[in-house]
């Protein structure tokens, strides 16, 4: 049985660098080593990568992967699963527990086709009912909703957040009462020009795993809006669109709200 | 399961499924990561080929050897990402590479197709880790982004920044743990 190592301060000055893939080899392999025999430089080095991986978050200008760069990936597993796999360790085993897994698959692929179409129809009936009860809002006028939004910052149980750009500028404020209704008014948002639109989304679902549904379609230049939506969002986002009132965005938000 | 089920499930349960052979689990987990993958890859690689390429291999090796995911050691994106930055990491350090880096300008490419509940969890964890970079002091946060997005060792660090190498495993250490403290506290990270 191995006696866990003691604790090192030398390799403990290391376990930074080694979380950031910035040692040299030699140092990399000592680290190794006292990994696998310290626990509690194990563990402070998986917290350590934690740190690492969330580097990667920090806003870049493209962060999209090709659209064909899955297909790429499944036609590489398709040959390997024709020819028998890749020949490497372990291949046998996880070839066994797929197979056992492959003769209850095809029954539930056709309940998970059917299931999908009733959540596409349930959400385009929630989207539609959406932009009816938007367009009531929207015909009593950006001035009227101007004034709205002044006197619902008062109203009791408001809540008042601010639309973000990527970079950190405020574009947009947005109030929401208990009851769903809200009203946004635009700071900062540029005028588009007449083949595109702003449109609001409420976040719904967990701030981890955001649903978003939308809220209406704000105009390529606009003032003030009102709204209605769920009571439960936490969120909100705004995207520009070519296509008024689509049921689902490709975009990514040029804003986004956050309900704290 | 249903589509609205699996985006619902949690990154662990669906590398179990990917382990059972579950191709629609392995495309769940590449829509949630692929993007923040494709980025760091770009971003410490500047080459769009090299970076697909690297996500490529990454989200295959996940496919072929699902068990070196341990769910005790860590979340699938801090894995997904230390499998990226090692794999672009040892790119970058061949000499070929590093040539063609400094050559090249940084790369644009026109947004093709955002999961908008992806992207706005993404900007919020974004804007988060952006000012807990920010609170880091100017000596860790320099330190941290050249090892990081550079692919530097700490020693090419310590040339670079023109300070002792101890300073420099020391600023990286204590700034890691203080953003991973800042992140915990955004609720980022868990």
């Amino acid at each position: 049985m191995n006696l866990p190592a003691p604790n090192d301060p030398e390799l403990d000055t290391l376990l930074g660098a080694y979380a950031l893939d910035a040692l040299e080899p030699g140092e990399r392999a000592r680290v190794d080593a006292y990994l696998a025999t310290n626990g509690r430089a194990r563990d402070e080095v998986d917290e350590l990568r934690e740190s690492a991986a969330s580097l990667a978050l920090a806003p870049v200008d493209d962060a999209t992967a090709p659209p064909d760069l899955w297909d790429r990936i499944t036609s590489t597993i398709d040959a390997e699963d024709a020819s028998g796999g890749t020949g490497g360790e372990g291949d046998d085993e996880l070839a066994a527990r797929r197979t056992r897994r492959g003769m209850n698959r095809a029954r539930w692929l056709s309940l998970v086709t059917a299931a999908a179409a009733v959540v596409a129809l349930v959400l385009a009936t929630q989207v539609v009912s959406l932009h009816h009860r938007l367009n009531d809002a929207q015909r009593t006028g950006e001035q009227a909703a101007a004034g709205a939004f002044d006197r619902a910052g008062h109203a009791k149980g408001a809540r008042q957040v601010a639309f973000m750009q990527t970079g950190g500028a405020e574009v947009a404020r947005l109030v929401l009462l208990p009851d769903g209704s809200g009203y946004l008014k635009n700071d900062g948002l540029v005028p588009l020009d007449a083949q595109h639109t702003y449109q609001l989304w409420a976040l719904t679902g967990t701030t981890a795993e955001p649903v978003a549904i939308s809220a209406g379609v704000l105009g390529a230049h606009p003032k003030a809006s009102a709204f209605v939506t769920a009571t439960d969002v936490h969120g909100f986002a705004i995207t520009v669109e070519k296509t008024p009132g689509v049921g689902q965005s490709s975009q990514i938000p040029v804003a986004s709200a956050t309900i704290t | 399961m249903s589509d609205a089920q699996r985006r619902a499930t949690a990154d662990g349960e669906l590398a179990r499924l990917v382990a059972d052979g579950d191709r629609l689990a392995l495309s769940e987990l590449y829509t949630r990561h692929s993007g923040p993958c494709f980025g760091l890859a770009r971003r410490v690689l500047a080459d769009r080929v090299l970076a697909e390429e690297v996500v490529q291999e990454v989200f295959l090796r996940l496919w072929r050897r699902p068990e070196r995911f341990d769910t005790t050691r860590g979340s699938m994106r801090s894995f997904l990402f230390a499998q990226i930055h090692g794999r672009s990491v040892d790119l970058l350090r061949a000499e070929t590479a590093r040539r063609a880096r400094e050559q090249r300008e940084a790369f644009r490419s026109p947004t093709i197709d955002v999961d908008l509940e992806r992207a706005v969890a993404e900007l919020s964890e974004g804007e988060a880790v952006r000012r807990a970079l920010a609170d880091l002091s100017d000596g860790e946060r320099g330190a941290i982004e050249l090892a990081y997005f550079g692919g530097h060792t700490y020693r090419e660090v310590a040339v670079l920044l023109e300070l002792p190498e101890g300073t420099v495993k020391s600023r990286i250490r204590s700034g890691l743990l203080r953003l991973r403290a800042a992140l915990i506290d955004a609720g980022v990270n868990e």
